[in-house]
């Protein structure tokens, strides 16, 4: 429980019709109370860990599981299985520390990144238990580019900057974000969104377009 | 980026739902070559792509998560330090136990089985062995016995072309069985015959020595062979034997005949 509020207490917000305007607003309020802020802090936090200091990793982790176990339940469903992920990506993290760059910015969307592939991994995996999730993932699966973990690509660091990202997620409008989250989380394609929403495949791409122009344009790096 | 414009927002639709259209696959083809232009701009959109999962409520890990992760980087760093393998020292878990057991039980259970295979072996050789060792004391024996048999034969041969052997047939009539004997005064006589009857086995011939005076002297024991030939020898003077007689005896013999006189053939004293 961070902040006060639990899961639980978001769900219930859920249910009682506040999404998504007041979930977000309590996910920023997450973000900030568990310390996402990147920064010269988080720097320096990843040259010591590149260093094989492990209270430096502890406090990395301490700074981003939140979100990145709310990633994990939100895919996987089951809260178990999200925080044996939650370990695995962090541990995926410490056995290539030797390839970070501390000049580099935030960890957290690398994070993001394996931690989704890892959960759609889990998913295929137990397919039997999630049939109709699962026969998503599998088109993901098949589709899917090389592991991501496998690179420390500096543009995935640079690229992210947790205010702006913030900022580009508030500024999509419902069905952007709504047709774009169903393909983030659940692995549909842009024809198992349009049949979910059921949309015109062209208007679902439309929005989907439009809504990560939106996202590319405001996460873009800057020029000194 | 100016070397891939016709991809426009493709880098992160494949970020976002795989290579669902052309464009996709074509990069990840780029990407397989090892392109660079395509890594920084696919790096980017998995970027853009991550900021959505910060729509997802944030969920605080328990402490217990926290522990164990610390307790996992621990053993890397401990296996990664170490030299030899980590399961030779490590403690080992309940679970390794159970394994070091099922192992211990599974090598007990192959060593009960080739100990008695090789028990089983080894009952089996032995009887090979008192077989064989039975088998050669027959062997030994037969030789022995072929030996003595040949022995005899040279013998009888020597005697029947020896200076001053002469024949003698026996007188048993027209039909089987025929004999005659082979005598030399300084050096024995030879009974050959044909068609001699066989004997039961707690029978045999014996060949006796008749003196011009006194009673019959034993001369030796033969049987006939399958086809009711017999060879036999007997060495020594003759000095006062004018005959030979042969009786069917007990199987060890008897030191007089007590049985039926089957023949006998007379010859003049040496």
């Amino acid at each position: 429980m961070v902040g006060g509020i639990d899961g639980a207490g978001a769900a219930g917000l859920r249910r009682e019709g506040c999404y998504p305007a007041v979930q977000m607003l309590l996910s920023l309020v997450l973000l900030m109370a568990a310390g996402a802020e990147p920064g010269e802090e988080e720097r320096d936090l990843m040259r010591q860990i590149a260093a094989g200091s492990e209270e430096a990793f502890m406090a990395l982790y301490r700074r981003h599981s939140p979100v990145v176990l709310g990633l994990l339940t939100r895919i996987v469903r089951d809260r178990a299985a999200a925080e044996d992920l939650l370990q695995e990506v962090f541990l995926t993290l410490w056995r290539r520390r030797a390839l970070c760059d501390p000049a580099a910015g935030s960890v957290l969307p690398w994070l993001l990144v394996v931690a989704r592939h890892r959960a759609f991994d889990r998913l295929r995996s137990a397919a039997h238990r999630h049939e109709k999730t699962a026969a998503g993932s599998e088109e993901f699966a098949r589709m899917d580019p090389p592991d991501p973990a496998a690179d420390f690509e500096p543009g995935i660091w640079q690229a992210f900057d947790l205010e702006r990202a913030k900022a580009a997620l508030a500024a999509l409008t419902s069905q952007e974000r709504q047709s774009l989250e169903l393909a983030y989380f659940e692995g549909l394609t842009q024809a198992e969104v349009s049949a979910r929403l059921g949309q015109p495949l062209g208007t679902v791409k439309t929005w989907m377009r439009n809504g990560l122009a939106k996202l590319r344009h405001s996460l873009a790096p800057t020029t000194p | 980026m100016t070397a891939h414009p016709q991809f426009g927002d493709a880098y992160e639709q494949l970020a976002l739902t795989g290579a669902a259209d052309e464009a996709g696959r074509e990069i990840l083809a780029h990407l397989a070559e090892g392109c660079a232009e395509c890594r920084h701009q696919m790096a980017h959109a998995r970027a853009t792509v991550a900021a959505l999962g910060l729509g997802a409520q944030p969920v605080a890990p328990g402490a217990e998560v926290a522990t164990a992760l610390r307790q996992r980087l621990r053993q890397e760093s401990a296996a990664a330090e170490r030299p030899l393998p980590s399961h030779r020292r490590r403690a080992p878990s309940q679970r390794t136990w159970g394994r070091h057991f099922a192992l211990a039980l599974a090598a007990s259970v192959v060593l009960a089985v080739i100990a008695g295979g090789l028990w089983g072996r080894l009952r089996i050789e032995g009887r090979y062995f008192v077989r064989l060792r039975r088998a050669r004391a027959a062997a030994r024996q037969q030789a022995q016995r072929e030996s003595a048999r040949a022995a005899r034969l040279r013998a009888a041969l020597a005697l029947l072309a020896a200076p001053g052997t002469r024949v003698v047939p026996a007188k048993l009539g027209p039909a089987a069985p025929r004999a005659q004997a082979f005598v030399n005064p300084r050096r024995g006589v030879v009974l050959l015959g044909e068609h001699i009857a066989a004997l039961p086995a707690a029978k045999t011939y014996e060949m006796w020595l008749l003196p011009a005076k006194g009673s019959p002297r034993p001369a030796g024991l033969f049987r006939p062979a399958v086809n009711g030939a017999v060879v036999h020898l007997y060495q020594g003077a003759l000095a006062g034997v004018n005959g030979i007689a042969v009786s069917i005896e007990p199987a060890r013999g008897s030191a007089v005949p007590t049985g039926a006189i089957v023949m006998a053939i007379h010859f003049s004293p040496a």
